[in-house]
């Protein structure tokens, strides 16, 4: 009783006095907290003048809004490695039922368009030069014979391949065909020495192909997992989420401080007692806003028009745009610190994007990229943000699996504040 | 030099101490080795024409430009070491208009008190004060875009007040402002002053500077002269002596060529004439020059000793160098 009496006494005698009686530590405690506050408000006080500006700019405010959107359309229609509906010429020679047959089926993979019907092989060459079609397929004359006979025929497929994606193409879709048509043929001949091994005869339960006899030594059965479809816009929407806030994020905060310096309040700006660290987060946070914006429009979009599948937490890719906004915001506060004009911001956010675009697995697998690329490719935020919107929205992974790619955007973007709040000067020169 | 135009109830604190200050950029010397001393509660002026280096030592004295060489001391703090403690006791309107054009008024205002860390209280209650004192209440709501130059320079100075700031520094605050504007612009000043506002004041009018306590005349990064403008000009005391005639250009180019005549300057329809240290007096000057005049066949011929002017003392001053002072005004 009473030791807690005592103990009472001197807990209210520290309460009280500690503080006071020792006169330094009383001064920090109040300066400490004066000094809170006031980072408190001026922060917020940029915050909230950089949205005033914002919301008054509307060719910017319609640029944050449209230009997720506009974008994510455009791209996710326009970008489709599914190569449909090539302009093709055919020479038919053989011009008898099997062989407009097999111009029939070539058709209906979808993969080739016939549009011309040129003469002779000079004028299809002619044709192909021109690039009015990108393929000329060559019937031969004995086409007809050789079927009847089951045996081969050359059938030439010319490709326009200086675009090797539309080339690839066009020989996967003719090598399918080939394979149904050679079916056929083997029924009536095996070759001798081609196969000693039998394939399960599994497809004849269902009297399907119930002649089909399969000659080859091994076959792969390959499973698309997670876009079982193979739609290029389930691939493309989610990394396009990551290239447009690239886009957008780091052009707008580019400009944010540049603008102060063309406009003239940087003087007024750089002669009150606002910190430097102070000015950044306060330039930074009405962005993250428009950036969350953003975000929902395109995920929105994404999901109701490309009907991309949500396999994982929509909260989770939330917490992992926010983090890649916030990398981008303080690349674009870097751009502005160094930069006086905003041309010159504008020129550098561009000669950021490219490298973005190009190494960040966006376009090309990153696995095929030599090793210097994937080295660069590793330090840009939009890499491991492509993996993480992928990752959640195609095959249902959590952050955790991507711990290391939220790690390399949180330190990215610590990096990025730390390096603008140095470059930034509060000075004239 | 002793002041006399200082409020006399304000002790003479120093509060501004300069030495040496100069800056460079890259071969051209803007300031130049600058010895300056301000006291608390003055109105002090930096006169000089464009290029004449007020404005960067305006920026330095601010802390918003390193000096290449000297020292500067402002309310006892070193420059530019400490410069970020300094911002807070002092405010700062530059030559340009450099408030936010898409934020009302208002908003101007609360950004600045918030930036200076006013409290939401203290705010609110200097936002309404200031609203008042510059009669900005009926514009609060208006963007500054839409604002006449008067009004624009008065919203600055209404900003760089907000946090009651000691000293008070303003780069030419008037240029571009019609006369009644200024003439207002410079009743707020005094107001401000009185009430133990520190300012300085850069501007090319001479109008403006002869209102200032004390003014430091600039050329060439280099001080001219400094004191209060009735010292000044009661140095030239004796040397000054005023024509009028038909045409006065053409009176002006014979008059150069008189003995003991240093300079001509012309003021409209007047010339002043600045004689040289070593001439007789100023009367009999006068009436040689009106001889002079009259053999020559100028008409309504005028010819007396005058009262000196600051553009005759800055005339004196620069004389050596006799550059062109197309940017002074009257």
């Amino acid at each position: 009783m009473n030791v807690q009496k005592k103990k009472a006494i001197f807990f209210k005698w520290i309460k009280h006095n500690a503080f006071d009686s020792l006169p330094i530590l009383s001064r920090f405690k109040l300066v400490a907290h004066s000094h809170i506050i006031g980072r408190y408000r001026r922060i917020i006080a940029v915050a909230k003048k950089e949205f005033r500006q914002l919301l008054r700019d509307q060719l910017t405010l319609g640029f944050v809004v449209g230009v997720p959107a506009v974008q994510l359309l455009l791209f996710g229609y326009a970008i489709n490695q599914d190569v449909r509906n090539v302009n093709t010429a055919v020479i038919d020679h053989s011009n008898s039922f099997i062989s407009r047959h097999l111009v029939g089926q070539l058709e209906a993979t979808q993969t080739f368009q016939i549009t011309e019907r040129p003469a002779s092989e000079s004028e299809g060459m002619d044709l192909l030069k021109k690039g009015i079609v990108h393929a000329l397929v060559v019937v031969p004359p004995d086409y007809t014979r050789a079927y009847y006979r089951g045996r081969g025929a050359e059938i030439s497929i010319l490709v326009d391949a200086a675009d090797p994606i539309l080339a690839r193409a066009v020989r996967a879709s003719a090598d399918g065909l080939m394979e149904q048509h050679n079916k056929r043929l083997q029924t009536f001949a095996i070759r001798p020495g081609e196969g000693t091994m039998r394939a399960p005869r599994q497809r004849s339960f269902f009297g399907a192909e119930p002649d089909l006899i399969r000659t080859q030594f091994l076959r792969f059965a390959v499973l698309n997992f997670y876009n079982p479809e193979l739609r290029t816009p389930v691939f493309v929407v989610p990394a396009l989420l990551g290239v447009i806030l690239t886009t957008t994020m780091i052009l707008m905060t580019s400009l944010a401080i540049v603008r102060e310096r063309e406009r003239g309040s940087f003087e007024f700006l750089i002669a009150t007692p606002i910190l430097r660290m102070e000015l950044m987060a306060g330039k930074i946070l009405p962005y993250i806003l428009i950036g969350f914006i953003q975000i929902v429009i395109v995920v929105f979009t994404g999901l109701v028009l490309f009907r991309v599948p949500v396999s994982g937490s929509l909260i989770q890719l939330g917490i992992a745009s926010l983090i890649f906004v916030s990398a981008n915001l303080t690349l674009g506060m870097v751009i502005s610190s160094v930069c006086s004009t905003q041309f010159q911001a504008t020129e550098i956010s561009f000669f950021f994007f490219l490298p973005s675009v190009l190494l960040s697995g966006f376009m090309f697998p990153f696995e095929s990229m030599p090793h210097p690329a994937q080295w660069l490719g590793e330090m840009l935020p939009l890499t491991h943000f492509i993996r993480i919107t992928r990752g959640i929205l195609l095959k249902g992974a959590s952050l955790i699996d991507h711990f290391q790619g939220v790690l390399a955007m949180l330190v990215f973007t610590l990096i990025g504040f730390i390096a603008a709040t140095l470059l930034f000067q509060k000075r004239l020169d | 030099m002793v002041n006399q135009l200082m409020p006399e109830n304000k002790k003479s604190e120093l509060i501004i101490q300069a030495r040496g200050l100069t800056r460079r950029f890259g071969s051209l010397t803007a300031v130049d080795r600058l010895d300056v001393d301000i006291y608390r509660s003055e109105v002090f002026g930096f006169l000089g024409p464009n290029g004449a280096g007020k404005s960067t030592l305006l920026r330095m004295l601010v802390g918003l430009m390193p000096p290449s060489d000297g020292t500067a001391q402002v309310l006892g703090f070193d420059l530019p070491k400490d410069a970020e403690k300094l911002r807070s006791k002092i405010g700062y309107m530059t030559q340009k208009f450099s408030l936010y054009e898409d934020l009302s008024v208002e908003e101007n205002l609360e950004f600045s008190a918030q930036i200076f860390g006013l409290d939401k209280k203290t705010k609110k209650k200097r936002i309404d004060e200031v609203l008042h004192d510059f009669d900005l209440g009926e514009l609060r709501f208006r963007r500054p875009a839409i604002l006449s130059g008067g009004w624009k320079q008065r919203l600055a100075l209404a900003v760089s007040m907000i946090h009651k700031p000691e000293i008070l520094f303003l780069d030419e605050p008037t240029s571009g402002v019609d006369p009644s504007s200024r003439r207002l612009f410079w009743e707020k000043l005094f107001e401000l002053a009185s009430r133990g506002t520190t300012i300085l004041v850069s501007t090319h009018y001479m109008d403006e500077a002869c209102r200032c306590h004390r003014i430091c005349m600039l050329q060439d990064g280099r001080i001219k002269a400094v004191g209060s403008p009735s010292d000044l000009t009661k140095s030239l005391k004796g040397r000054i002596i005023e024509i009028s005639c038909e045409p006065i250009e053409k009176a002006m180019h014979v008059v150069r060529l008189q003995p003991y005549v240093e300079s001509v300057t012309q003021l409209g329809s007047l010339a002043h004439v600045l004689l040289m240290s070593d001439a007789p007096s100023d009367k009999e000057t006068s009436a040689q020059l009106y001889e002079v005049l009259k053999v020559s066949g100028f008409k309504q011929l005028r010819s007396e000793p005058a009262e000196p002017n600051l553009e005759d003392v800055f005339v004196a001053q620069t004389q050596k160098k006799d550059k062109d002072q197309g940017d002074l005004e009257i």
